[in-house]
């Protein structure tokens, strides 16, 4: 079946109330989410290796109806935490996973190159199974072997960064962060980012200032970085989103990194285990974290 | 330099404090700089922003009357960090403000007609400039009529400014609360409904209201019932405000802004304001 | 007497007049052109599409508006440092100059006049660069006082010739400028200004997508409570991309900021698309939903603006569109709207 007729099932036999998912934005290399409500608008819908938005956040802006939503293999795992966090019933959701051979790098698109996402070329679920109502898509793509799942580049990277003394490091990530103009897309694409007042905002008691500045640039960056640890499943929603381009999944893969190196836990990967840091295993070396 | 810096605020030392309510204070500032202090003027219903130093800033109504000079006058209810600061503060104390900003009461349109003031809450700080106004202008006014009310009779302010209009303002003053105790024995009940029972005839009539958003829409529609005209009901709006001058974006309804087209509007024109406030 | 710049001689300008000028100019920051202060000028970029736009030279997203020291009972109010240099905006677009025109009206407005934003203001010089291929996002020539070679609001515009950048003079400061860099410049035959012309009307022509603001206009009359809003905000994440790269969205908030006893007050970008902008001490927020935070951007820049200064809150330039992390395009929004 197509999106559009599973869509249109879903939809006319009232299975779901609406349907997330990508249709047409200004041109075709610019899709966009969106919603639908009726069978008629399902026309709109498409999906191609340009949709790179983690649609998996949207589910809370439709809290309490029946949600058909279309997810790629990344984004289930981000769809996976939102469910164990109690933030949307799986009753409630039908999932449509879409087989997925890889998105296009943004920046490349930008310059009318034709160039895989870095993370898509270490992608271990192009063909997501677990957890989904419906798969639709090519079945037979190629998966990546063992070897290729680890980014090795990325790894030699962060190790690059972990060999710099903490003062170097930091001169590292202040100029990563000097240009940070504090739009908090980074935040507000991140599936796991969903307070409904974040410590930014919050005034009592005021944790940041509103100065943009390298250092509270950086203390934005570093608490949420605390917040979202071991339920970020570093789906680099928010280095696309970033307007002025910083290199947030150096922090994303690091946090995956690290859940994996101290809880042996990978978030997103299944939708039962609760995330290290909502629960304690007897034996656990927490002071690791600190 | 600067020709006029319109942020930089006067420094105000803290006169006087009462305690009106379990969450309301009065306080009394005089200026630091008395030249200032001479020149400045403001009208009843206009706003001020008072700031804290080193906590912010926020927006209150003058609570004196303008005929009452020598000191500004502000009732703070404690809801957010400005006004809790504010709270903590003590006579001697120096605090920041700019203003008057706003329009005001349309004292003109006011001139020889009765006055109806219906006050929530705290919402009397506001009709307070003007009330007094009108008894310190008694000759400019044909009568006054005050109906206030408020949660509980803990809750009411200016317990003893009261019976003070009372007397010199020859009016009548209704007290109303929500629930009431053993000792009240005055109205209870919501302001729309005791409003209703009192039954004031439109006639020669403004009603002046303030306070919380619902308890005026109710009190539009009390007023509408008794015949009140759309242009005969004043109120005033409040909405999140930064900068007093038109420029930091927040306080819009449609195109009209709060800081700069209000924050005193008649029903009339707030008809004719998108569903926003 | 026209004159041309030479490409390898715009380090040489800069350095020549860097003494009395503080520079903003675009420079490559992870592999995008970025608007900022500058001290090295050979890494200066010249016709290129910043990120940000040049609005942040004169409205700086932080900027001190009181120092202070607290003693028992005592505010002591510091002088604030003023620099005495000059400034000076090196590689705007033609549109973001237009942008200045606007914020002026707004930073002016109301019987107000904001001297930290006019200071600036009139302490900078502008030398834009026109638009020979605008790229698809712009949408200038949809608003009335734009052009890819728009002259409005700029002191000099430079157009890519083959020899070098081309000079217009458009203002007396301008000129004042030239006269400061005639010795780094050579003079521009007579017939460039044809080829000018030629290239203006070529690029005018490559802007395909236009919108009709009066037709806008008179579509959000009517379209306050029209369900369309929901729909069309659903993509929206609410976050504050689109207006802190916008050269004309200038909601800013005020706070301090206090270590000890010494403090300061500061004047920053706020954004409309925030659901704390507009949240009251008591909790209250007329705009707490999303939907109401989109709405009112759009209605802000195409119906409020326009009614009170009689021009939209917009130079089409498309930063918003290009900065959009989930692809919104205002020309769809708004063509749509109903």
């Amino acid at each position: 079946m197509t999106i559009q007729e599973t869509a249109q099932n879903l939809l006319t036999e009232k299975k779901v109330d609406c349907i997330i998912g990508y249709e047409q934005g200004f041109d075709d290399v610019h899709p966009m989410p969106c919603i639908i409500f009726s069978p008629d608008s399902v026309k709109k819908l498409i999906f191609n290796s340009n949709c790179f938005h983690n649609l998996s956040k949207y589910v809370l802006k439709v809290r309490g109806k029946k949600i058909g939503i279309f997810v790629k293999g990344c984004d289930l795992f981000s769809l996976r935490e939102i469910i164990k966090e109690h933030q949307v019933n799986r009753e409630d959701l039908i999932i449509i996973a879409l087989t997925c051979d890889g998105i296009k790098d943004r920046q490349a698109v930008k310059q009318n190159e034709d160039k895989l996402a870095a993370k898509c070329k270490h992608c271990g679920v192009k063909i997501p199974k677990e957890d989904v109502d419906y798969i639709i898509g090519n079945e037979k793509i190629k998966q990546i072997t063992q070897e290729e799942l680890a980014d090795k580049e990325l790894l030699a990277k962060l190790e690059e960064l972990e060999k710099l003394t903490p003062g170097k490091r930091l001169e590292f990530w202040k100029k990563q962060f000097e240009k940070c103009i504090r739009c908090y897309a980074c935040r507000e694409v991140c599936p796991a980012c969903y307070c409904p007042e974040c410590f930014a905002e919050c005034t009592q008691p005021k944790w940041i200032n509103t100065n943009v500045s390298p250092m509270e640039n950086i203390m934005f960056h570093l608490i949420r970085t605390q917040h979202v640890f071991g339920r970020c499943t570093d789906c680099r929603a928010c280095e696309l989103a970033c307007p002025v381009g910083i290199p947030l999944s150096l922090i994303t893969a690091n946090s995956l990194k690290m859940a994996k190196e101290l809880f042996d836990y990978v978030p997103g990967a299944d939708i039962t285990t609760l995330p290290p840091l909502e629960t304690f295993k007897p034996g656990e070396e927490f002071d690791k974290m600190l | 330099m600067k020709e006029k810096d319109i942020y930089k605020p006067h420094l105000m030392t803290v006169d006087y404090i009462k305690q009106e309510t379990p969450d309301v204070k009065t306080f009394r500032f005089i200026f630091q700089d008395t030249e200032a202090g001479q020149k400045f003027s403001f009208s009843a219903g206009q706003f001020l922003i008072l700031s804290v130093f080193g906590v912010g800033e926020a927006v209150f109504t003058f609570a004196n009357s303008p005929t009452r000079k020598g000191y500004i006058e502000c009732s703070i209810k404690k809801v957010g960090k400005v006004s809790e600061a504010i709270h903590d503060i003590e006579i001697g104390d120096t605090v920041g403000l700019r203003g008057p900003y706003g329009n005001c009461f349309p004292v003109d349109k006011l001139k020889g007609k009765k006055l109806l003031f219906i006050g929530g809450g705290i919402g009397l700080a506001a009709l307070k400039s003007l009330l007094e106004y009108s008894i310190d202008m008694k000759q400019d006014f044909k009568s006054r009529f005050l109906l206030y009310g408020a949660r509980s009779p803990q809750d009411l302010c200016y317990k003893e400014s009261l019976p003070v209009w009372q007397k010199e303002g020859e009016m009548d003053v209704f007290l109303t609360v929500d629930k009431g105790d053993n000792e009240w024995k005055q109205k209870v009940g919501l302001i729309p409904t005791v409003l209703k029972e009192l039954n004031p005839t439109p006639l020669d009539t403004i009603a002046i209201t303030c306070g919380p958003p619902v308890m005026i829409k109710f009190t539009v529609v009390a007023l509408k019932d008794l015949g009140f005209s759309d242009d005969d009901i004043v109120t005033t709006l409040e909405l999140k405000m930064k900068c007093g001058l038109g420029k930091c974006g927040r306080c819009n309804i449609g195109s009209i802004y709060v800081c700069k087209d209000g924050p005193v509007f008649t029903y009339k024109q707030m008809l004719a304001l998108p569903d926003e406030y | 007497m026209n004159y041309i710049i030479e490409k390898n001689q715009v380090k040489t300008l800069l350095d020549k007049i860097s003494a009395g000028y503080e520079i903003f100019a675009p420079v490559l920051h992870n592999g995008l052109p970025v608007f900022e202060h500058i001290t090295e000028t050979d890494k200066v970029l010249s016709d290129v599409y910043t990120v940000n736009s040049p609005k942040g030279v004169v409205f700086p997203q932080t900027e001190v508006l009181l120092k202070f020291n607290l003693a028992k009972n005592k505010v002591d109010l510091k002088e604030l440092e003023e620099s005495n240099k000059k400034i000076l905006i090196w590689g705007a677009r033609a549109c973001d100059a237009v942008a200045f025109e606007i914020l002026d009206k707004l930073f002016n407005w109301a019987n107000y006049k904001d001297e930290f934003y006019f200071n600036k203001r009139d302490k900078a010089t502008i030398i834009s660069f026109s638009c020979i291929n605008p790229p698809d996002s712009c949408f200038c020539t949809s608003i009335e006082k734009g052009h890819p070679f728009s002259k409005q609001g700029s002191d000099l515009l430079l157009t890519e010739v083959q020899d070098g950048y081309y000079i217009q003079q458009i203002t007396k400061k301008g000129e004042e400028f030239l006269n400061e860099i005639k010795s780094v410049l050579k003079p521009a035959s007579a017939d460039v200004e044809k080829e000018i012309e030629k290239l203006a009307k070529e690029a005018e022509n490559k802007i395909k997508r236009k919108i009709n603001t009066k037709e806008i206009k008179s579509k959000l009359d009517v379209s306050f409570e029209s369900k369309y809003w929901d729909e069309a905000s659903f993509p929206c994440v609410n976050c504050g991309a689109c207006t802190y790269v916008c050269p004309t969205c200038y909601c800013f908030d005020i706070a301090d900021n206090l270590a000890k006893t010494s403090g300061e007050r500061v004047k920053t970008w706020d954004s409309c698309m925030f659901a704390n902008f507009t949240k009251m001490g008591g909790g209250v927020n007329p705009r707490i939903d999303p939907k109401r935070r989109f709405r009112q951007r759009f209605n802000h820049k195409f119906k409020y603006f326009v009614e009170n200064m009689g021009e939209p809150l917009c130079t089409g330039c498309g930063r918003c569109i290009k900065s959009c992390p989930v692809g919104i395009d205002i020309r769809k929004v708004l063509t749509e709207a109903q």
